[in-house]
C-alpha cells in the first residue's frame, strides 16, 4: 500500500485544484472475457498459481435470451480476483461472444471498484453528472 | 493502463470522482506518449495514448521515456483492433525477477510475430498487414523484468517491471461451433499483466504549473434567472 503522488519516474506529479472523492476505494475484481474459458483458466492457474474462487453456471447467471459460463480466479490471499467469462448457447447470441466479436478477440470486460458506502459515492455521480450535463 | 485514441476516458473518470495526480505529455518532453494517472483511494488508471503509431525517431528519445517499453506501435495496434480498452493490469509483487523467471517456467509469454531479438528490421516488417499474417508466430515475452530509477529530484528510489501477455487472440483457442470466427487474422496486441516491485520509490511533490497549494474545492455559483 503506498500513498503519496510517486507514481511512475519520469511522470510529473499533478496537482488538481479541485481534487475529488466519491468514495471510490478498491478495485474488487477485473473480468475478462474470453473464447473458451477451461483453456484460459487453466493457462491462469499455471502461470500466477491462481485457485478457483467461484463457479457460475448459465443457470445461475442468464437473461431470458443470453447465458454465460464464468469461473472466478483468485490469489492465494483472494486480494486479486480475476473472473473469466466464457459464451454460452441461449436463445439469443451471448453478450460474451457479442463482445467478442464488436471488440475483435478477448480482453477485459469490466472493473468492479468497491466503494465505502455504495448509496453515498451514487448521489455523488448523480449529482456531478447533473452539473456537468 | 489504459489506451485510447482520445482523452475523453480522462474527464470521464473524473465524473466519477478520480483526481488526477501525474501526467507526461509532449510538454513534459515526452514526446512517444501522453499519459493521465487518476487516484481515488487506492485505485490508480492511467489513461495513456500514443502520439505516433510509428516508430519514427523514437530512438532519440528512447531512453528519456518513463516506460522505456512502451512500444507506441503495438499500442496503436491494440487502439485500432481493439478500440479503447484495458491494456495493462498492475499487480505488486516482492519480487519481479523471481515472479517473471516462475512465470515463464510455467509458460507464460507474450505472443509477438517476430524472432526473440526485436531489431529495427523485424519491426519494419509489423508495419505490413500482409507480412504480418505471413509471420510465422514465435513466443517470446513482451518485456522482460525492467529497472527504473528515479532521480534524485524525484525522491530516489526504483521501481522494477515486467509484463506478461494475459488475454491473447490465439485463433487456435476459437472453439469449432464459431467457426465464423475462425477467418479472423491474428492480432499482436493484447492486454498484458504488468508486475511492479517498488524499492523506496514513494515520488516528490514536484508539482505542474506553479500551484503548489492544495486548494479548497471552488464554490458553485447559483445564478438566479431574472426576468
Amino acid at each position: 500500500m503506498w500513498v503519496g503522488v510517486g507514481f511512475w519516474p519520469g511522470y510529473t506529479a499533478y496537482n488538481d485544484p479541485v481534487p475529488l472523492d466519491y468514495g471510490l476505494n478498491t478495485i474488487d475484481h477485473v473480468v475478462g472475457n474470453v473464447y473458451r474459458m477451461d483453456e484460459v483458466v487453466a493457462h491462469f492457474k499455471r502461470l500466477f498459481g491462481f485457485h478457483t474462487f467461484a463457479f457460475f453456471t448459465p443457470e445461475e447467471i442468464h437473461t431470458q435470451w443470453t447465458s454465460l459460463n464464468s469461473e472466478v480466479l483468485a490469489s492465494n490471499d483472494a486480494r486479486v480476483l480475476l473472473p473469466i467469462n466464457e459464451p454460452a448457447p441461449g436463445k439469443a447470441e451471448s453478450q460474451i461472444l457479442t463482445y467478442l466479436r464488436y471488440f475483435n478477440g478477448p480482453g477485459v470486460q469490466h472493473i468492479a471498484i468497491k466503494t465505502n458506502s455504495i448509496l453515498e459515492t451514487m448521489l455523488k455521480i448523480k449529482y456531478a453528472s447533473y452539473c456537468n450535463s | 493502463m489504459s489506451m485510447m485514441w482520445r482523452m475523453d476516458l480522462c474527464f470521464s473518470m473524473q465524473r466519477v470522482g478520480m483526481t488526477e495526480i501525474a501526467r507526461t505529455n509532449r510538454n513534459l518532453h515526452n514526446y512517444v506518449y501522453t499519459s493521465h494517472v487518476l487516484r481515488s483511494g487506492n485505485i490508480t488508471f492511467a489513461i495513456t495514448s500514443p502520439y505516433l503509431s510509428e516508430p519514427v525517431g523514437i530512438e532519440v528519445t528512447k531512453n528519456k521515456l518513463p516506460n522505456p517499453a512502451f512500444d507506441p506501435q503495438r499500442v496503436s495496434k491494440f487502439i485500432t483492433q481493439h478500440g479503447s480498452g484495458v491494456g495493462a493490469m498492475s499487480v505488486r509483487v516482492a519480487d519481479v525477477r523471481a515472479a517473471f523467471d516462475i512465470i515463464v517456467a510455467n509458460g507464460g509469454t507474450g505472443m509477438c510475430a517476430v524472432p526473440a531479438r526485436r531489431n529495427a528490421m523485424a519491426r519494419s516488417l509489423l508495419t505490413n498487414e500482409r507480412s504480418l499474417r505471413s509471420c510465422s508466430l514465435s513466443r517470446v515475452a513482451i518485456v522482460p523484468p525492467t529497472l527504473v530509477t528515479a532521480s534524485e529530484e524525484e525522491g530516489g528510489g526504483s521501481i522494477t517491471f515486467a509484463e506478461i501477455l494475459v488475454y491473447e487472440d490465439d485463433l487456435e483457442k476459437i472453439p469449432s461451433h464459431m467457426p465464423e470466427y475462425a477467418g479472423l487474422p491474428v492480432y499482436q496486441s493484447n492486454t498484458v499483466l504488468r508486475l511492479i516491485q517498488r524499492d523506496g520509490y514513494s515520488g516528490t511533490q514536484q508539482l505542474l504549473g506553479g500551484r503548489r497549494d492544495n486548494l479548497p474545492p471552488l464554490p458553485l455559483c447559483v445564478v438566479a434567472p431574472s426576468l
